[in-house]
């Protein structure tokens, strides 16, 4: 099976989410996320002359810069602030969820041979299946920790798997639209920081399991 | 090739029936002054005639029917001989000679606790049922001496019938019993009044419609009986309660004729529907892997056995169901070879375990104890025993040249060759891999288990006095059994290619495919073993031997002779794996100390690791707890009042006549 | 090569190349330490002392400690002549996956029970910790293998690494997988770094060393070295995967692609070497969350050896 750049970079930010679902240290998950998105800029520059929009230059640039850099750095700093490292997983131990994510890569494959794909170049299976299997292994994070922060990332993760998927199934979104989604990303995960410094704060934990105690 | 006459094999066969149907009687009649070697060579000579029987009768068909006067009402009483039947009588006729050499000495040492006389007619009725179960032709037959094996079975299951435990173990059994013939009842009267005919082979399952819940019956009903997943709770409290050469027989034959019938009924008659396949294939993979979860975690040897037979049994009905795919989906080779490694792996499970259950019998007689909390040091003073049962354990962790190996090689190349079939679904061949994976997990619990279960028992120090003093080599004849069974399996294992290339055909023919020589077992075993044979005495003799040899207590970091009973026991040598697998297992600690003031001043501490049984406890349990409630609420209707009773019987009569007046 | 010089030359590397390849490891550890370190045929001197010692043998003992060296190091002979982890032909063929697999499990069994055989508690605790490793990692080792034999339609290793199979010839991703996957399986199995650190003697972390505590003499030599020849062989295996990863191998000539698998070798052992330099022991709690990184490896082996059929 030979494959195209983009369908590398691609199926590569796919197989850096699954390593990040069996990392319970949280630096090294936010260390993930940062590759992935920079495989994602990689994705978005490589397309760039061949949908032939130059913006989608820009674009890449941004989201290394946005996405790649200063949301790892804030997210990192949070978590120095709150003093947590690690994240042993609720429901399912850690490794178990990392096969999961593997068994649904496989799934989503099965999902995508499905899907009408009109043969365009970065319009292709493979992409779809590393999209779909972002969107996939966000979910599992999410649903499978118990610190605060590792939900937040769960979501990013499940931002760029959409992300993908409308980048490469389409001829890409309006420039607009894209920056508008950067800059409520940007706010979103600091409001949630944020936040999630007060949380800490007021209950001395930010474990999500325990959060239960607010209900009466 | 059909013959209707008494020709060699059908005549032994006759014969064998007879003899055992003697021994049964004699042994009755004479109750405990029986003669035990008189009783086991009246028990051992039809098992020769059953071996030489499956040798002679082999690649031929034959039926035979009993005279009219013997028929259970106008149903003959049919019997066939043909390959597949010759294989499982051949089993039994092996494991029952090695039981025959083995019971006179292992009885001497229960003389007071069992009645000899019950157990010699119980064996031979137990054997005769199980040879005329594998020979039936036609459902009646079946049944009939399906229920003879099962109440023999049951006799002597309950032999040392005094104990609590096993009084509790045979009802368990019972109860087991009765559910899986009720089953098995059920499915052969649907498929009588589907096809018209009580033979077997006039039930032609190919294509036809509504046989898919009869076949699901029948199914569960042999898996009951064979103690698959989630049935197999029988299994642990049946097998070791039995005197050991009654639990060698049950694990090593008995659970095999389930699968017989199951390959007789269903392989045979062609039965191509996929619910059928998929639930074997399912139970066969669940089974096999929480039977061999659960043997890593037992202290009583016997136990631990018993569930390792559930892993094994779970190995073979993994075969069947990959055949029972393969077949309509058109892949021969793949179902060939899987029917192929089911056959042949229930023959040498039989062997093996047998051998092992025989060795536990053997320790028991010498020590007393089963539990590897006790045991120890044993390899020095039962050398035999010890080798026979390092042979056994070798063989059923499936490691080359022994026969575990041959036959788990065709199980995992027949689920490998569905892998490569790229016509087949990817989710078909990612179960296939993913069972691949799965068996791999199950090889190595089972060499975990069974090095568990020798190192402790046989390798270093005697954990209790007791044993440490007892320990003796058992008699000859217990020797000679456990050795015929160990190098059984060593030539079994050596032979494998023409004995694969012989079952390769059996299997072909219950397939109705063509025999192709791609499943065949291509490694070169014979030639392995002895260049290893060889290089290792080369070794041994020229470089280890020559060398001079200081003997020394054991390191023990300075501070002297350690204490026996500071060596590793079966709970910590597990514990690893254990914990892996706490939330199958759920075991729990229950810990009671006694003192004046338990944190400071604990005087003794008792601390007893316990498995939680959640099928158990979350099903049967239940269940049995529900079917209590109801019967205690129908006792309502016996209030032992005459007139109410004479009432129940007009209301009856009435209504019968109100039916009879409107149909 | 004519089958006499193979057989020469396969002599030469069992006792040249196992002795530098743990050579190698230490010297490069113990150049990252900033010390000078053992010569690189340490291994070999210390061989040949253990073979002029006496041996001490524990009085519990029975028949399975003395002859388990023998009957490992045999084992590991057949297997190196067996496997393809040189570049060379083997001569005799023979290496089917299940049946390698559970050789090596043979092995395995012996030297548990000759641990347990001495009635010592560090036996009996490397003993616990080789069988619970070794029970973990067997899913990885044979998906991963099995992930090439569906490439080649057959379990033969030989066919698998062959370079005349040119169905595997650019399949990059699953031999880098598989290399992977092997190498980490490898290290568990042999129990170095990071589950396990060679070089202290604590009872409470000891694996293969809690095996061999009572060995002496010329048994200790044999069972050294079949332990090292393992490693050998396990890593020239994954050599051979990272090398048909590299499409240019298929059409390279057997002599070059024989010297190439030696010096591949040599050069793993080196990466291991460095990895160990590097790395921290893991708690014993946390090596299955290794060996699920492993197990990953295998399985997305295992999808793109499905996957890439149904492709095609």
């Amino acid at each position: 099976m030979t494959f195209s750049p983009t369908e590398y970079l691609a199926i590569a930010a796919c197989l850096t989410a699954i390593l990040m679902a069996g990392a319970s240290d949280l630096r090294m998950n936010l260390t993930y996320y940062s590759i992935q998105t920079f495989l994602l800029a990689g994705v978005t520059a490589v397309l760039a002359p061949i949908l032939k929009e130059e913006w989608l230059l820009v674009l890449a640039v941004l989201l290394a810069l946005i996405k790649g850099v200063s949301v790892p750095i804030f997210l990192n700093w949070i978590r120095q602030k709150i003093g947590v490292n690690k994240d042993i997983g609720v429901m399912l131990a850690t490794p178990l969820s990392m096969h999961l994510c593997v068994v649904l890569l496989g799934a989503s494959y099965l999902f995508t041979r499905t899907l009408p794909l009109a043969p365009f170049e970065g319009r292709s299976w493979p992409t779809a299946t590393a999209a779909v299997s972002l969107v996939f292994t966000g979910l599992v994070i999410m649903l499978t920790r118990r610190i605060a922060l590792s939900q937040i990332i769960g979501f990013l993760v499940l931002e760029n798997g959409i992300y993908l998927f409308a980048l490469t199934q389409t001829s890409g979104m309006p420039m607009l639209v894209e920056m508008g989604i950067l800059l409520d990303v940007l706010a979103g995960v600091m409001v949630a920081g944020l936040l999630i410094f007060n949380i800490q704060k007021s209950f001395e934990h930010i474990d999500v399991t325990l959060l239960d105690e607010l209900k009466d | 090739m059909i013959h209707n006459s008494l020709v060699l094999p059908t005549s032994l066969v006759a014969i064998a029936a007879f003899i055992w149907a003697f021994q049964a009687l004699i042994s009755l009649l004479s109750g405990r002054k029986l003669n035990q070697i008189f009783a086991a060579t009246l028990f051992g000579i039809p098992c020769l005639c059953l071996i030489v029987a499956a040798l002679t009768g082999w690649n031929h068909d034959y039926v035979f029917a009993a005279p009219a006067a013997l028929s259970f009402g106008h149903i003959l009483w049919q019997q066939k001989l043909d390959s597949l039947a010759c294989a499982f009588i051949g089993l039994l006729g092996f494991v029952g000679l090695a039981v025959s050499f083995y019971s006179p000495g292992y009885l001497s040492h229960l003389k007071d606790r069992i009645h000899l006389g019950q157990y010699w007619a119980s064996i031979g009725l137990f054997m005769m049922s199980m040879m005329m179960v594998v020979l039936s032709a036609n459902a009646v037959t079946f049944l009939v001496f399906w229920e003879i094996m099962s109440c023999s079975s049951l006799a002597l299951v309950a032999s040392e019938h005094k104990e609590h435990e096993v009084q509790r173990a045979s009802l368990i059994y019972l109860g087991a019993t009765r559910i899986a013939t009720a089953f098995l009842t059920v499915g052969f009267l649907i498929m009588y009044t589907h096809f018209h005919s009580w033979e077997f082979s006039a039930w032609h399952l190919a294509g036809a419609h509504n046989v898919v819940l009869p076949s699901i019956l029948i199914l569960l009903g042999c898996c009951i009986k064979a103690g698959i997943w989630p049935f197999h709770v029988w299994l642990p409290y049946a097998h070791p309660a039995a005197p050991s050469p009654v639990s060698a027989l049950m694990s090593g034959v008995m659970i095999k004729i389930a699968i017989y019938a199951i390959i007789r009924v269903l392989v045979g008659n062609g039965s191509d529907s996929i619910v059928v396949a998929y639930v074997a294939f399912g139970l066969g993979l669940i089974s096999s892997f929480w039977g061999v979860l659960f043997a890593l975690v037992q202290h009583d040897l016997k136990k631990l056995l018993a569930f390792s037979s559930v892993e094994n049994v779970g190995l073979i009905l993994l075969g069947i169901g990959v055949a029972l795919l393969a077949r309509p989906t058109g892949h021969s080779v793949i179902g060939t070879l899987a029917l192929a490694a089911a056959i042949f792996h229930a023959l040498n499970h039989g062997l093996f375990k047998a051998l092992l259950f025989l060795g536990v019998g053997a320790l028991d007689a010498s020590v007393h104890t089963r539990d590897l909390r006790n045991l120890g040091g044993l390899a020095a003073k039962m050398p035999w025993t010890s080798a026979c049962f390092l042979l056994g354990s070798a063989a059923i962790c499936a490691l080359p040249p022994l026969n575990g190996f041959a036959s788990k090689w065709m199980l995992y190349q027949s689920l490998f060759r569905t892998t490569w079939v790229s016509s087949l679904s990817a989710l078909d061949r990612g179960v296939a891999l993913a069972s691949l994976g799965v068996l791999g997990l199950v090889g190595g619990l089972a060499l975990a288990t069974f090095t568990k279960a020798f190192g402790i028992a046989f390798l270093g120090k005697a954990r209790s006095r007791a044993v440490a003093t007892q320990a003796h080599e058992v008699g000859t004849g217990m020797k000679l059994a456990q050795v015929i069974l160990a190098v059984s399996c060593l030539v079994v294992g050596l032979a494998a290619r023409p004995l694969t290339s012989q079952l390769s055909m059996v299997s072909a023919g219950l397939l109705g495919v063509a025999v192709s020589h791609e499943v065949a077992f291509p490694i070169p075993i014979a030639v392995f073993s002895l260049s290893l044979i060889g290089i290792v005495l080369i070794v041994y003799m020229l470089f280890l031997s020559p060398n001079r040899v200081r003997r020394h207590i054991t390191w023990e970091c300075g501070f002297g002779e350690a204490l026996a009973r500071a060596q590793a026991t079966s709970i910590s040598y597990s514990q690893p794996l254990a914990r892996i697998f706490n939330p199958a297992l759920r075991s729990e600690l229950s810990v009671n100390i006694v003192g004046s003031d338990k944190r400071h001043f604990p005087e003794v501490i008792t601390f007893e690791p316990e498995l939680g049984k959640p099928l158990e406890n979350l099903v049967y349990r239940p269940a049995t707890e529900f079917i209590q409630y109801l019967a205690k609420w129908f006792n309502k209707l016996q209030t032992g009042s005459v007139h109410l009773y004479l009432l129940y019987v007009c209301i009856t009569l009435v209504a019968l006549l109100f039916i009879g007046i409107r149909l | 090569m004519t089958p006499i010089l193979q057989w020469l030359a396969m002599l030469v590397y069992l006792i040249v190349v196992p002795p530098l390849v743990i050579g190698i490891i230490r010297k490069t550890k113990a150049r990252l330490q900033n010390r000078v370190g053992p010569p690189l045929f340490q291994f070999l001197f210390d061989l040949i002392k253990l073979c002029q010692k006496s041996e001490t043998v524990s009085d519990t003992i029975c028949w399975i400690f003395r002859s388990t060296s023998a009957i490992n190091f045999a084992i590991m002979l057949v297997l190196a002549v067996l496997l393809p982890w040189t570049g060379f032909k083997p001569q005799i063929h023979g290496a089917d996956l299940f049946f390698v697999v559970y050789a090596f499990a043979l092995a395995k069994f012996f030297t548990i029970l000759a641990a347990l055989d001495s009635g010592s508690s560090f036996g009996a605790f490397g003993s616990s910790r080789e069988v619970f490793l070794s029970a973990l990692v067997e899913p990885p080792v044979i998906l991963s293998l099995a992930a090439l034999g569906i490439g080649v339609q057959s379990s033969d290793l030989y066919q698998a690494f062959s370079f005349e199979s040119l169905s595997m010839a650019h399949q990059s991703a699953l031999w880098g997988l598989v290399g992977i996957s092997i190498v980490m399986s490898s290290l568990v199995e042999l129990s170095r770094m990071p589950i396990d650190d060679p070089t202290t003697h604590l009872e409470l972390t000891m694996v293969h060393e809690a095996m061999t505590i009572e060995n002496s003499g010329r048994n200790l030599a044999l069972t050294e070295y079949a332990h090292v020849l393992r490693m050998t062989i396990l890593f020239g295996l994954t050599f051979q995967c990272f090398l048909h990863a590299v499409p240019w191998a298929y059409t390279a000539g057997p002599l070059l692609i024989g010297v190439i698998g030696i010096i591949g070798v040599l050069l793993v052992a080196f990466g291991v070497g460095i990895f160990e330099g590097l790395a921290v022991k893991l708690q014993w709690r946390k090596n299955p969350d290794f060996i699920a990184y492993s197990l990953t490896m295998s399985l997305l082996a295992c999808f793109i050896a499905v996957g890439g059929g149904i492709v095609k």
